[in-house]
């Protein structure tokens, strides 16, 4: 199926203590997948969120095709984990393909196996989600905003991903629309070969959209 | 203790995590978590974790999965309690 999601996780604002604590990590991450960690690839809050980020992400790819389904990251298991590289210092704030990203990721859902690809910067951690063949088509945009209100959020997420469909799009009146996910429109009419994801947390914002 | 003193505790639980203060102040029962309170998704462990220190309960993976409005947190929470 063609899909996307995405999530992002701004590392200053998280509470690393709290995150540190069995009772906080264990409602997210089982312990098969607490032997995945590597303390010479990361601290470990960082892979806490990792996980995070990564169970969010392939969550955000299935709801797109299963609106009802609630988040339940105890119950999105991450298989393995790769880290290339660590970390990146100065990564792009939008690209087309996902080029630099330091981890990936292979979560086995009930039907297939969703395929995520992080990038862990000093400052975030942002993932990305869908098939291998997808990330060649996928555009996708992260940058540092002013306030980490939630409606501002939402508000500049969206219009950080309009530049980037007006860019593609010349001339075309072009829409975000939000129904449970937020789903592109060009001329008044749904594009749903072109799935969009948005992710928002505190001073970051995050956009991916497919487009072949 | 009731539902009602559980959704004023709640409300407190709830409070660090929104900006949406006066929606907070008239939540009822199908108030969505992150839909109407924009409490981040990242935050909703944080959620849990306040209430089972709250509470002194364990909110085991079932019910917290469950806990996506404040209707389902104040079902979850008093049913841990009256279990206790």
């Amino acid at each position: 199926m063609i899909s996307v999601g995405n999530d992002l996780v701004d590392l200053s604002v998280v509470d690393i203590a709290r995150t540190n604590d069995k009772r906080f990590y264990s409602k997210f991450i089982t312990d098969a997948e607490l032997e995945l960690y590597q303390p010479d690839t990361m601290p470990f809050p960082h892979f806490a969120w990792l996980l995070w980020s990564v169970k969010e992400a392939v969550y955000k790819y299935l709801s797109r095709h299963d609106p009802d389904l609630i988040f339940a990251p105890i119950r999105i298991l991450i298989k393995n984990i790769s880290t290339p590289s660590l970390p990146v210092k100065a990564p792009s704030s939008e690209g087309t393909g996902l080029a630099e990203y330091n981890v990936a990721a292979a979560v086995a859902t009930d039907s297939s196996v969703v395929h995520a690809r992080s990038l862990i910067t000093e400052e975030y951690i942002t993932t990305f989600a869908t098939t291998p063949a997808d990330f060649e088509n996928m555009h996708w945009g992260t940058k540092r905003i002013e306030t980490s209100n939630a409606e501002t959020q939402s508000t500049l997420v969206r219009e950080f991903a309009m530049e980037k469909l007006n860019e593609l799009l010349p001339g075309k009146e072009v829409e975000i629309r939000t129904n449970k996910v937020p789903a592109i429109f060009v001329e008044g009419v749904a594009m749903p070969f072109m799935p969009l994801t948005l992710s928002h947390h505190g001073y970051y914002v995050c956009y991916a959209f497919i487009a072949k | 203790m009731t539902k009602e003193d559980i959704l004023e505790e709640l409300k407190k639980i709830l409070n660090p995590y929104t900006t949406e203060k006066e929606l907070l102040a008239g939540i009822n029962d199908d108030t969505d978590l992150i839909r109407d309170l924009k409490i981040n998704s990242a935050n909703l462990v944080d959620v849990i974790i306040d209430a089972e220190a709250k509470y002194n309960v364990e909110i085991d993976y079932d019910s917290a999965e469950q806990m996506t409005n404040v209707g389902s947190c104040i079902d979850i929470i008093y049913s841990k309690l009256t279990a206790a």
